[in-house]
């Protein structure tokens, strides 16, 4: 690339809640970019546009905040980028977002980062909230008062004045003439908060006189609580309406997410077996059909989920009233260690912990943020559902217990209830364990209410499922060829030799066709790396109440909790059947140890088994998230550790209590 | 009117009172940051139940805090 096509770097920045995104959006469209700045979990978004001169344009999002000086190791990556011409990240020219009903907060970051003396634009947003609350900001004395910099008004909402911001951008003397020196005191005062203090006092004293010269209040904003807060945080109606907006948003992803989710694993069976049926026979056609399709229609079969969560917490985002949920759950939840903002990822990990775990990005302290994310997947997600109906179908008996309630829905609630109160629990434990600096605070500012802008939640949306499919989707891909390669595979000949032991049927009758080709695939994984496996780790599941069999569909359903129905059929050889697989559960019921002739599913190892599945993490997808959301491999494989000894520990207990 | 300080924390909602003083704390660079500073009238809007957080007026925005949090900010009505 030639210098002179070089893009300009414009860095946008400000406060929360000032419409930096909304910018952001009307400058780029969807010409934009959401990655992880390296080494960190700050979000980093690039975008692109082109200014009126026909110069391309390239545009960083930073993370809203009201100082330069950060409040944890995370957030200095912005510091670093503003400060360290050399950084790869570093702005020809930063664009300042200021609120302009709301200027003397607003303007503290400003005048710090005019003393970098960086380049820069001041945009005063929200102009007509400003006008309504009888503000009036002269902008060329205010220009005149910063030596020059461009101040003009811009509606983020509405795109009003993006002309004159792109037109001042491009005028605008992109070089960078950072004061070093200054940059160097502030780096000095990042670890003293006192001089930091002292610092923002001097600074309002000096905007304060500003504001004096240019800005002209004509009415008071002073404000009451309006009606619709006093609901939203009354001890009664607060929880109700907060119960009844859950209510809707899961009967929605419960009933209308599974119509496209069935559509989409329905197209990759179908898939699968086309290529089966079309490509010669062999190993690539097989990595293809079982390993490659089945994993990339286990990335795909989430965005439904992911999709219709995050359009439902935009919306809450965007209304502003998701800060009343925080608001009111926060003390609730603290004696757990959690904070306010963690309540609405835990509750939508109860439907996927997925979009759960994504959703924790709106935590503001990093230790808050990772204990949610490390608790998430204990909270009893949709997929735990087809292996607990299962499960209690075959061991609860169908009975009506204390005259009106059914054992089996009573049993399905414990399970539930399991799930929730782990969840607390450990995070109450992790509060004591992980060492992270920083003190948890709630202080954030309270939005008005608002309608929410749809392009706004759009964005959102696609970016979660963009995230999740580019980032997460290559760590399952890459962990569904591993398991399709583990059981597809043995040591050489012993699948194809336990295959051929068995005697084929002599008539062409199909169902006895079908019977035996059920036969072969259930000898050929008994004879596959994962049946060896199966078979291996039986002494150490046996205290839990498991067989070697039920070893291979807990492996197999690494992948995902509800493979392990499929798993069980391919292991009894009874194929996939109707929604209530009720002859999965005759023949498991008949299952009887060879050595003792006892049965193998009775009510404790039943029990022990679902209790194994609320604890353990068996799901590849959100091993691949947290690694994603975490940036690190060491807090996924710690989840994976810390669930599994649960698993194995509860499950031990459920069997030798009941046995 | 009294003269005496009182704490944000201790206020109902719909009291008000000017900020006199910050107790020094983790959190009170913070408190300044967003606009909680000598001279600012501050009027408590409405609190969470169970004695959780409380929302604050700022002269024309809103900040919500923990109790905890109120508690460095010192008034005078």
């Amino acid at each position: 690339m030639t210098p002179a096509s070089k893009p300009m770097k414009i860095a946008l920045i400000g406060n929360p809640n000032t419409g930096k995104s909304s910018l952001f959006n009307h400058l780029t469209g969807l010409r934009q970019h959401i990655g992880n700045f390296p080494g960190v979990t700050v979000e980093k978004r690039l975008g692109h546009f082109t200014l009126p001169d026909g110069r391309p344009c390239e545009v960083l999002d930073m993370p809203g905040s009201y100082s330069i000086f950060p409040r944890s190791g995370e957030e200095k990556i912005v510091f670093d980028i503003l400060t360290d011409t050399a950084h790869p990240d570093h702005p020809d020219l930063v664009v300042v977002l200021a609120d302009a009903s709301n200027l003397e907060r607003n303007l503290l970051l400003f005048t710090q980062l005019d003393d970098l003396g960086l380049p820069l634009v001041l945009a005063l947003t929200m102009p007509d909230i400003a006008a309504e609350a009888g503000i009036h900001t002269d902008t060329n004395a205010l220009s005149g008062i910063f030596s020059g910099t461009p101040v003009l008004q811009v509606n983020a909402r509405t795109g009003e004045g993006l002309g004159g911001l792109t037109a001042a951008i491009a005028a605008a003397a992109p070089l960078s003439r950072l004061h070093t020196r200054h940059a160097e005191i502030m780096r000095d005062m990042i670890a003293k908060p006192d001089l930091q203090e002292r610092d923002a006092r001097r600074r309002y004293a000096h905007i304060r006189s500003v504001l004096a010269r240019v800005r002209h209040q004509s009415v008071s904003t002073r404000r009451s609580s309006s009606l619709p807060d006093r609901l939203a945080v009354h001890p009664v109606w607060g929880y109700v309406i907060f119960a009844a907006i859950l209510l809707v948003v899961f009967q929605f992803i419960y009933n209308i997410a599974s119509i496209p989710m069935d559509w989409i694993d329905g197209a990759f069976v179908q898939l699968s077996s086309w290529t089966r049926a079309h490509l010669p026979d062999g190993v690539f056609t097989n990595l293809l059909a079982e390993g490659i399709l089945p994993g990339v229609g286990g990335v795909v079969v989430f965005i439904p989920q992911i999709a219709l969560l995050f359009f439902f917490l935009a919306l809450l985002e965007e209304s502003g009233y998701m800060a009343r949920v925080v608001f009111i759950m926060d003390k609730l939840v603290r004696p757990f260690g959690l904070s306010g903002k963690s309540v609405v990822p835990l509750m939508s990990s109860v439907a996927c912990a997925i979009p759960g775990i994504m959703a924790t990005r709106n935590i503001s302290g990093w230790k808050d943020r990772l204990i949610t994310i490390m608790v998430a997947p204990l909270m009893s997600c949709s997929a735990r559902i087809p292996v607990f109906t299962l499960l209690i179908a075959l061991v609860i008996p169908d009975q009506i217990v204390f005259g009106f309630f059914e054992l089996q829905g009573l049993v399905l609630l414990g399970l539930y209830l399991m799930g929730i109160v782990s969840a607390l629990m450990v995070a109450a434990v992790l509060r004591w364990i992980i060492r992270i600096e920083g003190k948890s605070f709630l202080l954030m500012e309270m939005p008005d209410y608002r309608w929410p802008r749809w392009t706004a939640v759009c964005v959102a949306v696609l970016e979660k499922v963009r995230v999740f499919v580019f980032d997460a989707g290559k760590v399952i891909l890459a962990i569904s060829i591993i398991l399709w390669a583990l059981a597809s595979f043995g040591p050489p000949g012993r699948m194809d030799a336990a295959a051929a032991a068995l005697t084929p049927p002599k008539t062409a009758d199909s169902a006895a066709t079908a019977a035996f080709e059920q036969q072969v695939a259930a000898v050929r994984l008994e004879n596959s790396f994962i049946g060896i496996i199966g078979h291996s780790i039986e002494p150490v599941i046996r205290p839990l109440g498991f067989d070697w069999k039920i070893g291979i569909a807990i492996i197999t359903s690494f992948a995902a909790r509800e493979v392990f129905v499929g798993a069980m059929a391919t292991i009894y050889s009874v194929g996939e059947d109707s929604e209530d697989h009720r002859r999965l559960v005759e023949r498991l019921r008949d299952e009887t140890n060879p050595r003792t002739g006892e049965k193998i599913y009775t009510l404790a190892s039943g029990i022990s088994l679902m209790v194994f599945y609320v604890f353990a993490m068996q799901c590849m997808a959100t091993f691949a998230v947290v690694r994603r959301e975490t940036n690190s491999w060491k807090w996924p494989w710690m989840q994976l550790i810390y669930m599994g000894v649960m698993a194995y520990i509860f499950s031990w207990i459920a069997f030798t209590l009941l046995s | 009117m009294t003269r005496k300080p009182h704490m944000l924390s201790d206020l109902l909602p719909g009291d008000s009172g000017i900020v006199r003083a910050i107790t020094p704390d983790e959190l009170s660079a913070k408190l300044v940051e967003m606009g909680i500073f000598e001279g600012k009238e501050l009027r408590v809007l409405f609190r969470a139940p169970f004695k959780g957080p409380i929302a604050v007026d700022i002269e024309g925005y809103t900040l919500s805090m923990r109790e905890d949090e109120a508690r460095l900010v010192w008034l005078e009505q």
